[in-house]
């Protein structure tokens, strides 16, 4: 019984698998793919779909894009609530820990490392170099820390924290080419990382109570408690934004 | 190819054992918090529809696709915005999708993670319609309360947490 069950699963993972490969040649990128915030919990990635729950990652095969099928969940830590992807690798923040993914090999995520944190929400954005990770504190995950964190992240193995700044409550945040970062806090707060070891407050844009952050080319999209509001940057002169609409729900 | 669903079932009952360990609580209904909002599953399966729009009620995520932004309503669905104006977005419809938080956009395909199941909507962009493609049925963990309470009944789904 069991070995026939077992020879069956393995006949529909080479099938799962055969296909891929044979339908490789479509995947050249002739979709458009949505963007979500630093809150996300889901990414989208190649052929695959990638979602973390509490404790888990899955992954989910979209080739056939109204036909998802699982094809592997792993258990990566407790409290999880942040998934973001860069080139290919997963950042995913939990209350206790950044951890990083390479997903090289789509369908089998791996552990790179996991860089462990007090108690806080906490989403991660990263670039090539660099992670940043913001942590608050609320009635839900409990902690006492409200800080913008910078890790080293040219040993994606080995993370280095280079500093860490003290904030009000941040919560989302995006990186702006690789010069900026934006974090949503009591107001949202332009930082210069050129020097991610020395980066430097900027500037303010008034939003209060900024949940999130996506910036797509040079619009910036703010969701607040209250408002969506939308600013124009200016790659040259970062502290020149302009804004172009506030929808006050 | 029922065996291998039930082999199957039984792995994702596992799973649920295997999380519950860690450091849930059953809930206790005398000194609970928070109150689980409860659907039958058949009521959860045929929940997610396409409405007017409505006030935003508690704003949680954020979602953008060309002229399009999505807005989580936290655990009830999506308000949608035609943002063609981006000097004026309209506030279009709202999808409504009991025990949703997340979404990711492809093309016209939305994928959602209504509480335990990924759901797949087709959606048109012109008419602002959709229907229901796919429901990947309990590939997510029943969702707990902040305090990390559970609930747990056959033929019933969880979709929310209010606070009392």
């Amino acid at each position: 019984m069991l070995k026939k069950i077992g020879a069956l699963l393995v006949i529909a993972l080479c099938i799962i698998s055969c296909s891929q490969d044979t339908n490789d040649v479509n995947s050249n990128s002739d979709f458009t793919d949505g963007q979500g915030g630093s809150l996300a919990t889901f990414t989208l990635k190649g052929n695959y779909l990638y979602t973390v729950d509490y404790s888990n990652l899955s992954v989910f095969n979209i080739e056939n894009a109204t036909n998802p099928i699982k094809v592997n969940s792993m258990n990566v830590g407790f409290d999880i609530e942040t998934l973001f992807s860069f080139q290919d690798y997963l950042f995913i923040g939990s209350q206790n820990a950044m951890y990083i993914y390479d997903i090289t090999n789509a369908e089998l995520p791996k552990k790179m490392s996991q860089s462990d944190h007090f108690r806080a929400c906490d989403p991660v954005v990263a670039n090539g170099t660099n992670a940043y990770v913001t942590l608050h504190t609320n009635e839900n995950c409990g902690g006492s820390v409200n800080e913008l964190k910078t890790y080293d992240i040219t040993d994606i193995e080995n993370p280095v924290l280079l500093n860490t700044r003290g904030l009000t409550q941040p919560k989302g945040l995006s990186l702006y080419g690789s010069n900026f970062l934006l974090v949503c806090d009591d107001s949202v707060k332009i930082f210069d990382v050129t020097d991610p070891n020395d980066s430097k407050y900027l500037e303010e844009i008034p939003t209060t109570s900024a949940i999130d952050i996506i910036i797509r080319n040079n619009n910036a999209f703010i969701i607040s408690e209250h408002n969506i509001t939308q600013y124009e940057l200016d790659a040259n002169d970062i502290t020149n934004f302009k804004k172009i609409s506030e929808f006050t729900f | 190819m029922k065996k291998i669903f039930l082999i199957l079932c039984c792995f994702s009952f596992f799973n649920c054992f295997f999380n519950d360990e860690n450091e849930n609580i059953a809930v206790s209904p005398i000194f609970s918090r928070y109150e689980p909002v409860i659907l039958t599953t058949e009521e959860f399966e045929n929940s997610i529809l396409m409405q007017e729009n409505k006030s935003v009620e508690e704003a949680s995520k954020i979602y953008i696709i060309d002229d399009y932004i999505f807005i989580n309503d936290k655990r009830t669905g999506f308000h949608i915005f035609d943002n063609s104006d981006p000097s004026n977005p309209i506030k279009k419809k709202f999808l409504k999708a009991p025990g949703a938080t997340d979404i990711a956009i492809r093309n016209n395909v939305l994928y959602i993670n209504q509480a335990t199941d990924l759901v797949v909507l087709t959606f048109d962009f012109n008419t602002l319609t959709t229907v229901v493609s796919k429901r990947v049925k309990n590939v997510f963990p029943p969702l707990q309360a902040p305090n990390g309470e559970w609930f747990y009944e056959e033929d019933k789904v969880v979709v929310n947490w209010i606070q009392k």
